[in-house]
């Protein structure tokens, strides 16, 4: 315990309520921006539907409606500000509780709400998702060096993130809930938050291959 | 300072140190990495970061880091396609022309292997049905923008999404690999799952796609002497399969090539006699025996229909004729189902 490394490890330990909630932010971070990339894809559908349908009308009134290619850029912009908003929502989130408060079913039970139960599970699936893109992107590094020992360090990554980041910032922010003014609060948020969790979920996870 | 020491027989507790501090901080450091690497934050905190330090850099475009992949509509579409292949059949056997005209690639490709399942045949309310989907267009004009016409690229999107084939592609770059966006060229950079996904998708579906627009290796009238399947063995009286189909032919007639590939193999043996394997890609071979004449050697570029060797009666044959074998991936399959006009 009295060598130098240990001693850095154990200061560091010490302060890492200074930093550690950078990283659940920025994890949170990497998985929003996965599924936002996404949830463009989506937002042009909807777009470009409802062009097709008022396609008609405005060309009636002397109107041309735009074409599909013209819609790609709005769609992006429209998920960035979505992706903003959700990543200020759980930036609002972790400062708001303590570094690592006791995690309790009836201070749970008791803090039960629309935001209670929406949390958990947007957090979860986005911090995975964010695990998943650090592992690759360490595995992408090292590929070229030596491909199969990169895989498995890729998934260890993964593995090691989720577990120090994600779940620490999950217990973190579920552990921090207090009771609700209302049951109902959170509502607004919900739709965008488990928006967001599926598509961190469905894209930002390797099922895609695992299944078939 | 007396040190105090514990009853006899207790263990000293020691105060658990605060550790992991490193390990943490590390994947910390990563994580804010990947942040700035990828996402629209990132890159304006760099941005101005760079200000700060009074160095002048470009505005980064918030909205760089979104790819636009096929929108979830088209694969939605595409997927409805895939799924239902006795409707693409449908829409095959109600087009004009013949089998797979008036269907651009991979739906055209999508039903002829719906054919050669045998998932057809398309009656009227299906036909009916499927003509009242506006479907297809849709999808084909959206794939035409995204794709420019690259099938296997369409195809592998499909199998397996656009960012695990994007990191494939990165990665043949980094190792040098030429023409790295080809499919052949970055295969062996996706990961083992997606890989079985890809291949079951680009290669079964374009090797199926070859060996439904096969060239008959004899165009001669001539028949059939032995198809493919289970039979007694003429010279051996054994029950065994017939991996392909005997063409009964004189010898000297002109042998086609069915596809247009590589010669894999032009050589001699007991068995066979003299024979020719033809690789045509994607998994998709032809091999030729017991032939008089061998016009092509090992490693020759063959066109479809062109002639690569005299039919003949070497090797272990009971009389002229020509053993045409047609393999997709590992398995060889009746050549007669692929047969144009058959």
């Amino acid at each position: 315990m009295d060598d130098p490394l240990s001693r850095l490890d154990a200061a560091l330990a010490r302060s890492r309520f200074a930093w550690i909630g950078l990283g659940q932010l920025a994890l949170v971070g990497l998985g929003l921006h996965l599924a936002a990339d996404h949830l463009d894809d989506q937002v042009y559908a909807l777009l470009s539907a409802l062009v097709e349908r008022l396609a008609a009308p405005l060309e009636t009134v002397g109107l041309t409606p735009s074409s599909p290619d013209d819609l790609l850029e709005p769609a992006a912009w429209i998920a960035l500000a979505l992706e903003l908003l959700t990543l200020l929502h759980a930036f609002n989130c972790l400062t708001l509780t303590p570094l690592a408060p006791k995690l309790s079913p009836r201070a749970y039970r008791d803090a039960l709400s629309v935001h209670a139960l929406v949390l958990p599970l947007y957090w979860a699936p986005t911090a995975l998702a964010g695990a998943w893109v650090v592992g690759m992107s360490v595995e992408d590094a090292l590929a070229p060096l030596a491909a199969g020992p990169a895989r498995w360090l890729g998934v260890i990554t993964s593995l090691l993130v989720a577990w120090r980041l994600g779940l620490s910032g999950l217990a973190r922010v579920v552990g921090g809930l207090s009771a609700p003014k209302s049951r109902l609060q959170g509502l607004l948020w919900a739709p965008l938050l488990l928006t967001f969790a599926v598509l961190a979920a469905w894209y930002g996870l390797p099922w895609r291959g695992v299944l078939s | 300072m007396s040190r105090r020491t514990p009853p006899k027989g207790i263990k000293p507790q020691k105060a658990t140190p605060a550790r992991g501090g490193l390990t943490d901080l590390f994947l910390v450091v990563l994580t804010v990495f990947g942040v700035m690497t990828r996402t629209p934050v990132g890159g304006v905190t760099l941005w101005a970061y760079d200000l700060a330090r009074g160095v002048e850099t470009e505005r980064p475009s918030l909205i760089a880091t979104f790819t636009a992949g096929p929108s979830a509509r088209v694969l939605a579409e595409l997927e409805a396609i895939f799924v239902q292949p006795e409707a693409m059949a449908g829409a095959l056997s109600s087009a004009q022309g013949a089998p797979g005209e008036g269907f651009p690639e991979p739906y055209r490709t999508a039903a002829r292997i719906a054919l050669a399942k045998g998932d057809g045949p398309a009656d009227e309310a299906l036909r009916a049905e499927l003509a009242a989907l506006p479907a297809e267009e849709r999808a084909l004009a959206a794939l035409d923008r995204l794709y420019k016409g690259d099938v296997e690229e369409a195809l592998e999107v499909y199998a397996v999404g656009a960012e695990p084939r994007s990191r494939a592609i990165r990665r043949a770059r980094q190792v040098g690999t030429d023409d790295p966006s080809r499919y052949a060229a970055h295969r062996a950079f996706l990961p083992d799952a997606q890989a079985r996904a890809a291949r079951a998708a680009v290669d079964g579906t374009m090797g199926l796609a070859k060996a439904l627009t096969l060239t008959w290796p004899i165009a001669a009238p001539h028949r059939i002497s032995s198809r493919f399947g289970y039979r007694i063995h003429p010279v051996l009286k054994t029950r065994k399969l017939h991996n392909g189909v005997d063409l009964s032919a004189p010898i000297g007639t002109p042998v086609l090539a069915a596809q247009a590939g590589e010669v894999e193999k032009a050589a001699q043996d007991p068995l066979n006699g003299k024979f020719i394997i033809v690789n045509h890609g994607h998994g998709v071979r032809s091999s030729y025996c017991h032939l008089d004449a061998l016009h092509v050697q090992k490693g020759d570029a063959v066109t479809a229909g062109q002639v690569i060797a005299d039919s003949g009666n070497t090797g272990r044959s009971t009389g002229p004729h020509l053993h045409f074998t047609l393999r997709v991936g590992r398995d060889a399959v009746d050549p007669e189902r692929f047969r144009p006009g058959g």
